[in-house]
């Protein structure tokens, strides 16, 4: 991996790597190296200030992680076209929007928890709070342990973050987890209509 | 937990299946109950674990821009012991702005030399503008011109799905930089304002060129005027996300050239600002492609590509 700029390819095998990985990439895009000096620059020169362009940057690196990660990029013009693309979008889209209620720029909540894969008109305020209350339930420890497993994160990794002592305790340990992730959605009907494949 | 089917499905939810593999796996799906279960729970876990990632990423956003002000205020203490070094600099600075204030303008002022506003490529597809023939009445074009072809819409087909949408849009972006590598205004008798904007447009202020060309009155008593100032605020909308006003002055230029050397790059540019919507101008760049493709064109090949990517999609 070369120290000042990364390749698309390096970009992409990063993101859709373990959740380290992914980490590092985000971590990079959001770097003064990365691609934040250019993006918050255009926006500013669109004419928002630098707030508006903060947000859409952390808007467009959520929305570019997610299509990265879900082989959404084919690959057609170069990655950071396909960033700028999507920023774009989002910028027009809030700047629009301001044109027409004369409000300051606010993103939507919505918007925001809503990836391009989800449906965006079917998330309502209590459908939010009911993934809030599934999230506390689970607990922020179980909620790291399925997200290394939803990166196929190796056990050994596992294992040293949680500092446990072997392999058979994190598989343990995420079986758990999910077991009572999968109960506690069992009641929460709509997130079967919430991803589309 | 990470067993086979496991990794299987959340492939396959993922995309990141082949085409093959997919279908064949979406087969087995509506065959098999158990496994169909098993893909709406994961489906399921997704949306939960995305979830956790937006929340999980704002939260390391706000952390690192922290540690990256941090970074940036430990770094100021070192400048601010040196800064008496820059005081020669600064007087230096002061000289050279009060040599330029009073340094003696004409208007071909020498701050922005003539070299320093040609673009680095030959010239390709301007060449022969300056022996196209004048035409009278140009101006009124310019603001009378309608949209008339970016106003229809094509419903009878499938939309496009937001995600190739903006595959679409990164394309259409990498294929105009292209463009502009090989775009050469010089060499063209042009008036004062309009080297103004080619000089702004040098420099990638392309927000002050369309400032400058909506804003001040031009001389376009002339097609070579009228045909680069519309190709300078084609480009600059283009590079500023305003597709739809791209398009018109790219089609303003397209209805104005005879030659093909006008006609067509216009034509082409018209196209890649038509794909940032191709919901809306499907019927409009289905159409110009066909048009390409079956008569002699300069952008013939790059059509045929964009035409083959179009139909994958």
């Amino acid at each position: 991996m070369s120290a000042e700029k990364w390749t698309d390819q390096e970009i992409i095998t990063a993101l859709q790597g373990s959740y380290k990985e992914n980490e590092r990439a985000l971590r990079y895009l959001n770097s003064p190296k990365g691609w934040k000096p250019q993006l918050i620059g255009w926006v500013v020169n669109q004419g928002g200030t630098l707030e508006e362009a903060q947000q859409v940057f952390n808007e467009t690196l959520l929305i570019f992680d997610q299509k990265v990660r879900f082989n959404q990029y084919q690959g057609y013009g170069t990655l950071n076209a396909f960033f700028t693309g999507i920023s774009k979008n989002r910028w027009n889209k809030a700047f629009g929007e301001r044109n027409k209620s004369e409000v300051d720029f606010e993103l939507n909540k919505h918007d925001i928890a809503t990836p391009n894969f989800f449906d965006h008109n079917m998330i309502e305020e209590n459908q939010i709070r009911m993934l809030e209350n599934l999230s506390t339930e689970i607990g922020i420890d179980c909620q790291k342990a399925l997200l290394f497993m939803y990166f196929e994160t190796p056990y050994e990794e596992i294992v040293a973050y949680f500092g446990l002592l072997n392999v058979e305790m994190a598989y343990k340990k995420v079986s758990r987890c999910r077991e009572k992730m999968r109960a506690l959605i069992d009641e929460i009907p709509f997130l079967q209509h919430f991803f589309q494949d | 937990m990470h067993t086979e089917i496991d990794k299987k499905i959340r492939s396959f939810l993922k995309g990141r299946l082949s085409e093959e593999e997919a279908s064949a796996f979406k087969k087995e799906i509506a065959e098999d109950d158990t496994l169909r279960k098993a893909v709406d729970m994961q489906r399921k876990e997704i949306a939960v674990f995305e979830y956790w990632l937006k929340e999980d990423l704002k939260n390391k956003l706000a952390k690192w821009d922290k540690e990256d002000a941090k970074k940036e205020a430990t770094q100021e203490p070192m400048y601010q012991t040196n800064r008496f070094v820059l005081w020669p600099f600064l007087g230096l600075l002061i000289l050279l702005a009060l040599v330029w204030y009073f340094y003696p303008k004409n208007e071909k002022s020498p701050v922005v030399p003539q070299e320093k506003i040609k673009p680095k490529a030959p010239i390709k597809k301007s060449k022969e503008l300056e022996s196209t023939p004048n035409n009278q009445g140009s101006k009124e074009r310019i603001i009378t011109e309608p949209p008339q072809a970016i106003k229809n819409t094509d419903k009878s087909k499938k939309l496009m799905p937001s995600a190739q949408q903006e595959e679409l849009v990164a394309l259409a972006s990498d294929l105009h930089h292209m463009e502009l590598s090989t775009l050469d205004l010089s060499g063209r008798n042009i008036d004062q304002k309009l080297t103004q904007a080619e000089s702004l447009f040098e420099k990638q202020l392309y927000k002050d060129v369309i400032e400058l060309l909506q804003k001040q009155a031009i001389d376009f008593q002339q097609k070579e005027q009228y045909l680069t100032q519309q190709e300078l605020l084609g480009h600059s909308f283009f590079m500023e996300g305003k597709y739809d006003e791209a398009a018109k002055a790219f089609q303003n230029i397209a209805a104005q050239g005879h030659e093909a050397d006008i006609s067509h790059p216009a034509e082409w540019n018209m196209l890649l600002s038509w794909l940032s919507d191709y919901n809306k101008y499907r019927k409009k760049i289905d159409s110009l492609l066909k048009k390409m493709l079956d008569a002699p064109h300069v952008y013939g090949p790059q059509a045929k590509e964009l035409k083959n990517k179009l139909d994958s999609l």
